[in-house]
């Protein structure tokens, strides 16, 4: 049968993008579960809405020898000295209620910026498929002479509340005009016909004052690699010899150029390599003193520096040192351009694809894999599973420089009937035995001999840049990154000695713990883990008495569930996150309406049902006060209280970490503290803050440098919180474990043998 | 219920494992939809990463019942049309379908490899010569099998408009080529 116009598209495509291609450990970087790797093209995704791609990656003019620079915030680099004009004001024009304004424009030598805000646009205007687009919403500027500028690069977002903001760049246009206009043929992700189309606002522009910053760019002329040492760093990878430091592919980070801030520092630079079987080295920096304690430094989220090839820009946070700073980075993740293949036949072992292999190690002697450079021996194959995927985790004794190894399996698969295929697999080194763990897995049925190709590895080492900061000003303080009261290394020696529960510490907890549907998700448990009862699959909440559990299960049903009984009753769909009052009279939850999911309250039997919220916001609904009049909510950035008498609310405070809609603070029982995660300068995964309702008193309870800090829960006292955890150190970790911190001595408890995260924690 | 719809539901209750199952089952297809449109390799994996990544952000709000895969394409398509914006001054205008219409249909007997590599990078140089909108076009209709219907919903486009976009050649190569779809 000749092939279908669709089986010939994905030849074609696959000539270039192979079927075993693996997103997944760039996607699980973003998401910022692995700090391991920042991938070169990494940019914070949240909420952003669209990104062009620029044309020009590296602008010429920005980077022309022997040109003086500077750097506008939000703007970019510009050259020094030349004329610069902004826009004289701000201009908006509002039609139907929906408000277009131009706030800013700045006309550089070589670019044009522009930002505007679109305001009030109406919710049931904007496609909110990600399947169903939008109008484009093209900006161009027209010049007085009529010719057009169009966009070459910009990025946008909108708002929970349906306000975008756009930063758009074009080309530079000539000095003689003063005047252009704006042109919109419509609203960004409208529908047709439910918005006013073709916008058209003047520009009028003016010389920049002469206080408009422009920070000079400062070219490092020769960067310093610094030799490798083991000793000056805070936290130093654990080492056995000298030897493990020998540069490997000739690795070596380059910093090109500073831009001073108020607050601190740019930092511009890129990695090299001299070996050419690598083609791409991605690493996560970090920044030390002379003395080695640990500066905050975090990457430049905004689009405005033009990256040199492979290159990073971090803001290092202060503008006092104790003498050089140092840029280093303890893994490199490294793709290779010759992958090495090794393949392996369990048959002569007796293996077969049956679902008793599973779990079993086999034994394969040592087999040799070739990667540039670095000696590792395959031992040992492992039949695993992963939904219907599967495949093999295969050990490796390796090189000590090898973190992991990421394969795919390239040959060995019979892909026939198969409407599309998949694969994954990740890769990291136990920390036991020291063996090298790599998975592979597919959709496919698998044969023997099965060929894997090593595409990747994660390697330890220790590569690092000195730079020499200018003089400190009068009165500058070195930042170092905030020392939370529990760090990781805490947390994993209470993981690997728990230590007893002291005798006056009780409760009765709700757990929940990742399972497929019907599988409960929901467990009560003692606090010492004993009469665990399984209760039901959803996310939800247990009466205070804790006879009753009100949960939305798979389709969003909200139902009551008798926990003794295991009677339930629906009280009906489209019901998320209840969550009962304190005297177990009524249940808050979330309801979805015609704009989202709006905050409702009911009796718990059903009765009285009042919407709280009529908006287009995204909340998540953590709990209610302890006097019952107030629920405690999240909504993007700010943590607010709702009077569930009136509907007001009351901001308590705003923390930079943005949720996005997943729950992730508590209020005391006493209605007196807030616990609550929010972003710690110099590390990418968010800690856990205990603050009083205003935001004084605040204190870094928990950090745990790349692992997550989940929900965090007050014990019934308001003596301790329970926070969960995610080892991500390893592959595939599907269940969180808790611990219990004491909120005065910060002493730290893992429940042993406790699976799952505490949802809910109430009297015996 | 299927793999994917489990992935879907265990990502919905917040377990991120539900994700690497669903970018395992579908990243192949996604990439290489993304690349039909923007014809570049890095670029096609950035935008099938975005994807997934608010997919995985918004997944609360998706309705589970619907098929997944279908609808990451359909996103994959709106996003990557969306990144070839930036890119208008190196794109020809609205070309002819017919070549690369003709390329997908022609022919009666299965290939040889060689024959069969050959279309593959006629297909690609084709490609190349339509404008963005008309490549996720040809994506939607052949790649995703999409009707034009769902086509004009999807690109919020008058049914005429997709007509024209895929011009009056590809009804009659349909007609010849692929009688059992012309009566969509």
């Amino acid at each position: 049968m000749k092939p279908t116009p669709r089986e010939r598209l994905d030849a074609a495509a696959g000539t270039r993008i192979p079927a075993n291609v693996n997103l997944y450990p760039r996607i699980a970087a973003q998401l910022e579960r692995k700090t391991f790797m920042q991938t070169l093209r990494a940019k914070p995704v949240l909420m952003i809405l669209f990104v062009l791609l620029a044309l020009v990656v590296l602008s010429g003019a920005a980077y022309a020898i022997g040109r003086s620079l500077g750097y506008i915030p939000g703007v970019g680099i510009v050259e020094q000295g030349a004329p610069i004009r902004v826009l004289a004001e701000p201009v908006s024009i509002t039609r139907d209620g929906i408000t277009v304004t131009v706030t800013e424009a700045t006309l550089a030598s070589d670019k044009t910026v522009l930002t505007y805000t679109i305001e009030n646009v109406p919710w049931d205007a904007i496609s909110h498929q990600e399947d169903v687009s939008g109008c484009y919403g093209q900006v161009n500027i027209r010049l007085p002479n009529g010719s057009l500028l169009v966009p070459q690069s910009g990025s946008g977002g909108m708002d929970d509340r349906g306000s975008w903001e756009a930063r758009m760049v074009y080309g530079a246009f000539s000095a003689e005009f003063n005047e252009a206009e704006f042109l919109m043929d419509c609203i960004r992700e409208t529908l047709p016909g439910k918005a006013p189309e073709n916008w058209k606002l003047n520009l009028h522009f003016v010389p920049a004052s002469p206080d408009l910053t422009v920070v000079p760019v400062v070219e490092i002329p020769t960067s310093t690699p610094v030799a490798p040492t083991t000793t000056e760093f805070t936290n130093p990878p654990q080492v056995e010899n000298a030897q493990e430091f020998e540069n490997i592919y000739g690795i070596r980070l380059v910093l090109d150029k500073f831009i001073p801030l108020d607050d601190g520092y740019t930092l511009i630079g890129h990695t090299e390599w001299t070996d050419e079987r690598v083609q791409l080295v991605a690493t996560t920096l970090k920044a030390y003193d002379a003395s080695g304690q640990e500066l905050a430094l975090d990457p430049h989220y905004d689009d405005d520096i033009p990256l040199p090839e492979n290159g990073w820009a971090f803001k290092l946070y202060g503008k006092a040192f104790d003498g050089d700073v140092r840029l280093a980075a303890h893994e490199a993740y490294v793709e290779y351009s010759q992958p090495a293949l090794i393949t392996i036949d369990l048959a002569p072992f007796g293996f077969t694809f049956d679902d008793s292999s599973f779990g079993v190690p086999y034994k394969t002697g040592a087999i040799p894999l070739d990667i540039p450079g670095l000696s590792a021996q395959l031992s040992q194959a492992t039949y695993i599973k992963l939904g219907d995927l599967h495949g093999f985790e295969l050990a490796f004794d390796g090189d000590a420089r090898l973190l992991g190894i990421s394969l795919v399996i390239s040959d060995g698969l019979d892909t026939s009937g198969l409407d599309g295929i998949a694969s994954g697999g990740s890769s990291f080194r136990e920390p036991k035995n020291g063996a090298i763990l790599s998975q592979a897995m597919t959709n496919a049925r698998m044969f023997f001999p099965m060929t894997f190709r090593a595409y990747g590895a994660t390697l330890r080492g220790n590569w690092s840049v000195s730079w020499n900061p200018p003089a400190a000003p009068a009165g500058a303080t070195p930042f170092y990154v905030p020392q939370a009261c529990l760090g990781l290394d805490s947390v994993k020696q209470a993981l690997a000695n728990p230590s007893a529960l002291p005798s006056d510490l009780t409760g009765k907890l709700l757990l929940m713990r990742g399972a497929l549907s019907p599988d409960p998700t929901l467990f009560i448990s003692n606090l010492d883990g004993s009469a665990e009862i399984p209760l039901a699959f959803g996310h939800g909440s247990l009466s205070p008495d804790g006879s009753r559990v009100a949960y939305s299960d798979e389709n969003n049903q909200l139902t009551l569930m008798e926990v003794a009984s295991k009677q339930k009753t629906i009280l009906g769909a489209g019901y998320l996150a209840p969550r009962w009052s304190p005297d177990g009279a009524k249940i808050a939850f979330q309801r979805q309406t015609a704009k989202g999911f709006n905050i409702f309250i009911m009796d718990s039997d059903g009765t009285n049902l009042r919407a709280l919220t009529d908006t287009t916001e995204l909340f998540s609904l953590s709990g209610w006060s302890g006097d019952g009049q107030f629920l405690f909510i999240q909504t993007g950035t700010r943590l607010e209280l709702l009077n569930v008498n009136d509907g007001n609310r009351n901001l308590l405070l705003e923390t930079q970490h943005n949720p996005y809609g997943s729950p992730s603070a508590a209020l005391s029982p006493d209605g007196q503290w807030l616990a609550y995660l929010d972003s710690v300068p110099g590390r990418r995964s968010p800690g856990l803050f205990l603050s009083r309702l205003d935001g004084t008193d605040k204190r870094l309870l928990v950090q745990l440098d790349h692992w997550p800090v989940l929900l965090p829960a007050f014990s019934p006292d308001g003596q301790w919180l329970a926070f969960g955890t995610l080892n991500v150190d390893i592959a595939n970790p599907m269940q969180a474990t808790s611990i219990l911190l004491n909120i005065q001595t910060c002493q730290p408890i893992s429940l042993p043998g406790f699976e799952g995260e505490v949802r809910q924690w109430l009297q015996p | 219920m299927d793999e994917t719809q489990k992935a879907v539901q265990r990502l919905k209750r917040g377990d991120i494992g539900g994700l690497e199952i669903l970018v395992a089952r579908c990243q192949a297809r996604a990439v290489r939809t993304a690349f039909l449109i923007l014809q570049d390799e890095a670029a096609a994996q950035d935008v099938a990463q975005d994807v997934f990544i608010r997919i995985y952000q918004r997944i609360r709000h998706f309705d589970e019942n619907q098929p997944f895969e279908p609808y990451l394409l359909k996103s994959v398509v709106h996003a990557a049309l969306n990144a070839t914006r930036g890119r208008m001054k190196s794109v020809p205008l609205d070309g002819d379908l017919a070549e690369i219409e003709s390329l997908l249909s022609d022919g009666e007997t299965p290939e040889a490899q060689a024959e069969s590599n050959q279309r593959s990078q006629q297909i690609l140089a084709a490609l190349n010569k339509l404008s963005p909108r008309q490549r996720a076009v040809i994506v939607q209709r052949y790649y995703l099998e999409m009707s034009e219907k769902e086509m004009s919903e999807s690109l919020n486009a008058a049914p005429g408009t997709v007509k024209w976009l895929l011009n009056a050649a590809r009804a009659r190569l349909r007609e010849i080529l692929n009688p059992e779809r012309s009566s969509q």
